[in-house]
């Protein structure tokens, strides 16, 4: 079924988001209250789902080898191994993630972040780069916060617990102890900024409500991951000869990649006209005339925002003015995998507007509030779009639903 | 006039209808609103550098293009920090080396980002203080055209004129831009580029090579030279 077309959805749409944000604090609140009343035992159902440290290992072998095979710029992590470095707990102890440092002869080029329970993804993040927590200089300026903190209410430090709430980020929890090493509080430093967290505002962080949506709505699709995992790794343990990845994957060549001027949505828009240019509409203008006649044409602010429907406004406007009345730009507020596929599969590259978007397989930075051109998908055991994202000139993919929302302007000759 | 108690509650609570009904609209407003989707620093800190473009192969395979234009193609990688012979100006910086391929001289591009107007100016001090000791400094204009390939019919593709600090010296000489807000008036984004050659040489033999990168590089509109040292 075709998606609503955003003029129609978008009052639904509205009040969706708005019911959504409403009902984010009392989900997150509740789910706090629930994780407060539970006795953390063996028995519990928290623990039911837990991941081992061996488990964790041997899914980051698994997906290392599968990254290498078809990430761009990931091809040395084929034949690797890892190695456990680091676990991550929640804000109530119990275990979030485990780290594992990527080693190929015998040197650090990585590492994969394994979720510690199945009710989250098995793979949270990867990335070429260090965790927050093994750089020096964060962990020195986190140390000497929580020491001034403690020092102010006479108290000593203890040794710091690495806490994950969510891609990114990344916290260390230190106690504090009385004179008599009795533990009487804690602080909570930022590890990327670093800086002290009130840990009331963790409480109520749109990334936990964020991670609670995601259990309820994508729990079969979580639970369905692991059970591949688990198969995988039983073949694997057997000494059988692993499978490839196996799935099917689009691409549309020829899309530009322009940096971010004025604004994403009309950067993405002219890498998505910049295409069409090359693929018989030859009279477009070059990349800055373009952005440029974008952005007025779409009302973008001078801060670089754009109302989502005013995208696919803006890029028909454009194509009339340079005499293409005929191509046919909509949005699409209900934007489902199998539509990106066939947008992709009939070589249409298109405009994805995310909400609260999270980070591109092995990126660093969160997505947020984005626009990106869609160039490709990947179905795997994950759904994952290829994207343009205005932030260099690569290829980078996230993983299909990795939003809070997301909307698409299709552009089709 | 004194209104009645009922009319007064009426009035009151129409006031705050209109003010939740305006916040709600403020609510929806920044709720909704797409971007600015601002790049993080550790894109910004290579902002200048030209990137090697990424296109999909026949099998679907991501292939890089190292090759910028014509003969010149990236060495390596865009590296982070500073590299020899300049100073460590700011902690957010990149450079990275292109060769050219058919004369075999060496270019060198570097970024410093910044994200305060007092770390900037501290910078441009340090840098120019450096720069006098090491090697000579001069005024120089650069002439860019405004696209890759200019069309004759486009007004807007006159050659974007780049005032800018000239540097010769035995290790790399080149040229320096300080480009200031570039993204948006909005943000606080400050940079230091520096498009040079490789080795002692004579810069006017090189300069067009310079300018087919910085062509390839982020629109350097209202790009300034250094300012001239205390």
């Amino acid at each position: 079924m075709r998606g609503i077309h955003m003029k129609r959805g978008l009052p639904v749409l509205l009040v969706l988001l708005l019911a959504i944000s409403a009902l984010l604090p009392m989900t997150c609140a509740a789910a706090m209250n629930e994780d407060s009343q539970t006795n953390m035992t063996e028995n519990s159902p928290k623990w039911n789902n837990t991941v081992s440290e061996d488990t964790a290992r041997s899914v980051a072998l698994l997906k290392i080898n599968e990254i290498g095979e078809i990430i761009p710029g990931f091809g040395d992590w084929q034949d690797a191994y890892v190695e456990y470095s680091t676990t991550y707990y929640d804000l109530d102890g119990i275990p979030a993630a485990y780290s594992c440092d990527v080693i190929k002869k015998e040197q650090y080029i990585g590492y994969i972040l394994v979720s510690a329970t199945q009710k989250n993804y098995p793979v949270l993040e990867f990335s070429k780069g260090f965790t927050p927590d093994k750089d020096s200089d964060l962990m020195t300026q986190s140390k000497d916060l929580a020491n001034s903190f403690a020092k102010t209410c006479k108290m000593n430090v203890g040794k710091a617990k690495f806490l994950y709430l969510g891609a990114t980020f990344y916290y260390a929890e230190f106690p504090l102890t009385d004179s008599e090493s009795r533990k009487q509080n804690r602080i909570i430093i930022d590890l990327t900024t670093p800086s002290v967290i009130d840990e009331n505002s963790l409480q109520v962080s749109i990334d936990q409500a964020e991670l609670t949506r995601q259990q309820q709505e994508k729990e079969q699709e979580i639970k369905e991951l692991w059970n591949v995992l688990d198969t995988q790794m039983n073949v694997s343990d057997q000494g059988m000869v692993m499978e490839s990845v196996t799935g099917t994957s689009g691409y549309i060549s020829g899309v530009p990649t322009y940096l971010w001027q004025l604004g994403c949505s009309p950067t993405v828009s002219a890498m998505v006209l910049g295409y069409w240019d090359g693929h018989g509409y030859p009279n477009f203008p070059q990349e800055d005339s373009l952005i440029q006649e974008l952005a007025t044409a779409m009302g973008t602010t001078p801060e670089g925002s754009t109302w989502p429907w005013d995208i696919d406004d803006g890029i028909d406007e454009v194509c009339t003015n340079h005499g293409y009345s005929s191509m046919d730009v909509s949005d699409d507020a209900w934007m489902t995998f199998d539509e990106v596929k066939s947008e992709v599969d009939a070589q249409r590259p298109f405009v994805i507007s995310m909400w609260s978007g999270g980070t591109p397989i092995g990126g660093e930075s969160a997505y947020g509030d984005h626009s990106v051109a869609c160039v490709g998908y990947h179905d795997y055991t994950e759904d994952w779009v290829s994207i343009h994202d205005t932030w260099d000139t690569q290829i980078h993919n996230i993983v299909y639903g990795n939003w809070l929302g997301a909307m698409a302007t299709w552009v089709r000759p | 006039m004194k209104l009645p108690e009922n009319k007064r509650t009426r009035m009151v609570l129409f006031l705050i209808l209109i003010a939740v009904g305006v916040a709600g609209i403020v609510l929806i407003t920044d709720f909704l609103t797409i971007g600015p989707g601002y790049p993080p620093t550790e894109a910004l800190q290579k902002w200048f550098i030209p990137q090697p473009g990424h296109e999909y192969g026949e099998n679907g395979s991501v292939i890089e293009k190292r090759t910028i234009y014509d003969d010149i193609v990236l060495v390596g990688e865009i590296e982070e920090g500073s590299p020899p012979p300049f100073p460590d100006l700011s902690r957010y910086c990149s450079y990275a080396t292109y060769a050219d391929s058919g004369a075999g001289e060496r270019y060198l591009v570097v970024n410093w980002y910044f994200n305060t107007t007092a770390a900037h100016s501290q910078a441009e001090k340090e840098l120019c203080q450096y720069l006098q000791a090491s090697g000579n400094l001069s005024s120089a204009e650069l002439t860019l055209p405004t696209e890759p390939e200019p069309s004759q019919d486009d007004p807007g593709s006159r050659p974007l004129s780049i005032p800018a600090t000239k540097f010769e010296s035995d290790r790399s000489s080149g040229y320096f831009m300080v480009v200031e807000k570039p993204l948006t008036s909005e943000h606080d984004d400050y940079f230091i580029v520096y498009f040079g050659v490789v080795g002692p040489a004579a810069l006017s033999d090189h300069t067009a090579a310079l300018e087919g990168l910085m062509l390839r590089s982020y629109p350097f509109h209202g790009a300034r030279p250094l300012t001239p040292c205390p």
